[in-house]
């Protein structure tokens, strides 16, 4: 029970901003920009990532508490957690999100300058909402809150680990303009999903009533979605069924990336991108769980039968029983198809660059594409979630200090933290590049108060231009 | 050069610097054997209405006209209530028009048929054929919570002692249980 309690503290107040990459969009010379960008500009003409350490992302958060909050030395943690479940609602989420790039290669074509980039890479998404009502009727009871609604739609839990094979063009359209898309194959390795939940509990109060109170489900229909679990659970299948669905999964899913990069004029450009817009379409190795129905009950109504005269006694528990499996029905074995559609971010910037041009001064050898060693701008990020967009509003200051070091630093505002400081460190020895970014840095002194934090890293080959 | 080197390295082992010596501070997660989670559950438990036809079919020549009634109760004796529960406390409302006087007592059995605990109260008689309410409250304490908890079945029976005048009139009966819960060993 500990660990469960733990487990549960630790996933309420440890997650941390998940999915944006603020610190890679818009850095024109490593690959992982185009995964955030597909259209986005960049300065090298191949890549070749490190199998399994091109690109390491780490990153979670919590919009409404973290760890110190509640496990600060001093005090009454008691009513510390019980502040906590009043203070938070049900749009407050916990987030984790890990990428692990398992391929990553990209190669410019000399005939058409379209950039190709493919690769292979694992993704682990999880996002829980704090299920206010069920947590307050937990932890409370229904005795101090008679006639108040506890809603099953406060559940809402999606957790994927997909892997994602995925080919990228980017294209130059003119001097001004260049776009670029990625198809996406999803592979399911695991899916949960429990999104969609509806109705409510109640205890009234019924002074015409039969009895003292009335206790009432309502409109329930609750619902977890499985596949690729049962295999695990019931099969006990190992760690070499979830490599090999990695590879090849049963449960498929398509999608797509998509952005662009504009210039205005020698210092000033835009971008926007819109990443996974797709769905996977989960067929095989299902296990569905559902509650449903209406049922409502005053208690147990005593018939005083009269046994003397031959009546028979009645069985009102196992009546009451009966009852209530016949209104809400619970079935456990479900196999049904479903589908989900993936977190779909959205990410749009404007970007000024100024000082030393990178590609030089004349038009005669930078082929008329400006490239500014320092670039200042503002970053707009969005992800779709069950409960609406989440978002986040960067600005930056990006500066490539010579060929070999480049460092952006950023400020990030969004519902997790408004004072989120990070900081990318590349550098590039010949070819083999190195980057390392992590947000949430002024937090690094003491984690526990940190609501969000993330980290990316890796190591690969880019080929610059000759 | 010489220079760009020396500062990639310093940054780069700034970062890593902070990184490796970020921590978690200021926190004691041993608080976790302090929590206490104390929630109050209100579920309503039995309920029915007696008239005068159900002391007339009670063939007995007695003073004391009774009728009785049992239902399991099973998710007394379930561990989970066992291991957790701290306080019981039942609230009984009795509306009564009849002109005797009443006694409702409430026993609650083991699996075997063997009493574990009994709440038993007077119910008013109505002087003059409208509506008397009782209202009846036991609380039952921890020490007295095994007795309960080891029950599945409660056994109401309903007694009208005989004055004299007409059987006539009618019972409405509620109760409901408030539990106390806590739990302490997460």
């Amino acid at each position: 029970m500990r660990v469960v309690f733990l487990l549960y503290i630790s996933c309420l107040v440890t997650h941390m901003n998940a999915q944006n990459k603020q610190l890679l969009y818009n850095v024109d010379d490593l690959p992982q920009t185009l995964l955030s960008n597909p259209g986005a500009a960049i300065s090298f003409e191949k890549h070749i990532g490190i199998p399994l350490l091109s690109g390491i992302s780490l990153s979670a958060g919590s919009t409404g508490i973290s760890t110190y909050d509640i496990f600060q030395e001093g005090g009454d943690i008691n009513a510390r957690i019980r502040d906590a479940i009043f203070r938070l609602d049900n749009k407050d989420a916990f987030v984790v999100n890990q990428q692990l790039e398992i391929a990553s290669f990209g190669w410019k074509n000399k005939f058409n300058n379209n950039y190709y980039s493919a690769g292979l890479y694992q993704e682990t998404d999880v996002i829980a909402y704090f299920p206010k009502d069920i947590a307050v009727l937990g932890y409370e009871g229904n005795a101090n809150f008679l006639d108040t609604p506890f809603q099953f739609s406060d559940v809402s839990v999606a957790a994927e680990v997909i892997s994602v094979y995925h080919f990228g063009i980017n294209k130059e359209i003119s001097k001004k303009l260049r776009v670029g898309a990625r198809a996406k194959l999803y592979m399911s390795i695991i899916n949960i999903n429990s999104t969609d939940n509806e109705g409510f509990f109640i205890t009234r109060t019924t002074p015409d009533g039969p009895n003292f109170l009335q206790h009432q489900i309502q409109d329930a229909s609750v619902t977890a979605n499985t596949s690729g679990l049962r295999s695990f659970t019931d099969d006990n299948a190992g760690p070499g069924k979830a490599l090999g669905r990695a590879i090849v999964s049963n449960n498929v899913g398509v999608g797509f990336d998509i952005g662009g990069t504009y210039t205005f004029n020698r210092h000033w450009t835009a971008t926007a991108s819109i990443i996974d817009v797709g769905a996977i379409f989960h067929t095989k190795d299902l296990r569905n769980y559902k509650l449903s129905g209406n049922y409502t009950t005053d208690g147990i109504e005593l018939e005083f039968p009269d046994v003397l005269n031959g009546e028979e006694l009645t069985d009102y528990w196992q009546n009451l029983q009966d009852e209530f499996e016949e209104n809400i029905p619970y079935q456990d074995s479900l196999t049904n198809s479903y589908t989900t559609w993936r977190p779909t971010k959205i990410n749009a910037s404007v970007n000024r660059g100024f000082g030393r041009n990178l590609n030089g001064d004349c038009d005669c050898t930078n082929s008329g594409v400006d490239r500014y060693a320092t670039n200042v701008g503002i970053q707009l990020y969005g992800i779709k979630r069950p409960r609406g967009v989440q978002g986040a509003v960067t600005a930056y200051v990006d500066r490539t200090w010579n060929r070999f070091f480049r460092t952006k630093m950023t400020y990030t505002y969004d519902a997790f933290s408004n004072r989120n400081i990070g900081l990318l460190v590349s550098t590039k020895i010949n070819k083999f590049n190195v980057y390392l970014a992590t947000d949430n840095i002024l937090e690094y002194s003491n984690l526990a108060k940190a609501q969000s934090a993330s980290i990316q890293f890796g190591f690969q080959l880019i080929f610059d231009p000759k | 050069m010489k220079h760009t080197f020396q500062l990639l390295g310093v940054l780069i082992l700034t970062l890593f610097f902070t990184a490796y010596t970020s921590c978690v501070s200021d926190v004691d997660f041993d608080q976790t054997q302090d929590v206490v989670i104390s929630p109050n559950a209100v579920t309503d438990l039995i309920f029915f209405n007696l008239d005068t036809s159900d002391f007339e079919n009670v063939d007995t020549p007695e003073i004391e006209l009774s009728v009785q009634d049992t239902t399991r109760l099973e998710f007394l004796n379930d561990d989970f209530i066992r291991e957790n529960l701290i306080e019981i406390t039942l609230d009984f409302q009795v509306d009564n028009s009849f002109g005797q006087s009443l006694v409702n007592r409430a026993a609650f059995i083991n699996s075997a048929g063997v009493e574990q605990y009994v709440v038993e109260f007077e119910i008013v008689a109505s002087p003059d054929g409208t509506l008397q309410r009782t209202l009846f409250t036991e609380v039952i304490s921890l020490e007295d919570i095994q007795a309960i908890s080891n029950s599945s079945q409660i056994a109401n029976e309903v007694t009208l002692t005989t004055n004299g005048a007409s059987i006539n009139g009618e019972l409405i009966f509620q109760s409901k249980a408030t539990y106390a819960l806590e739990f302490s060993d997460l």
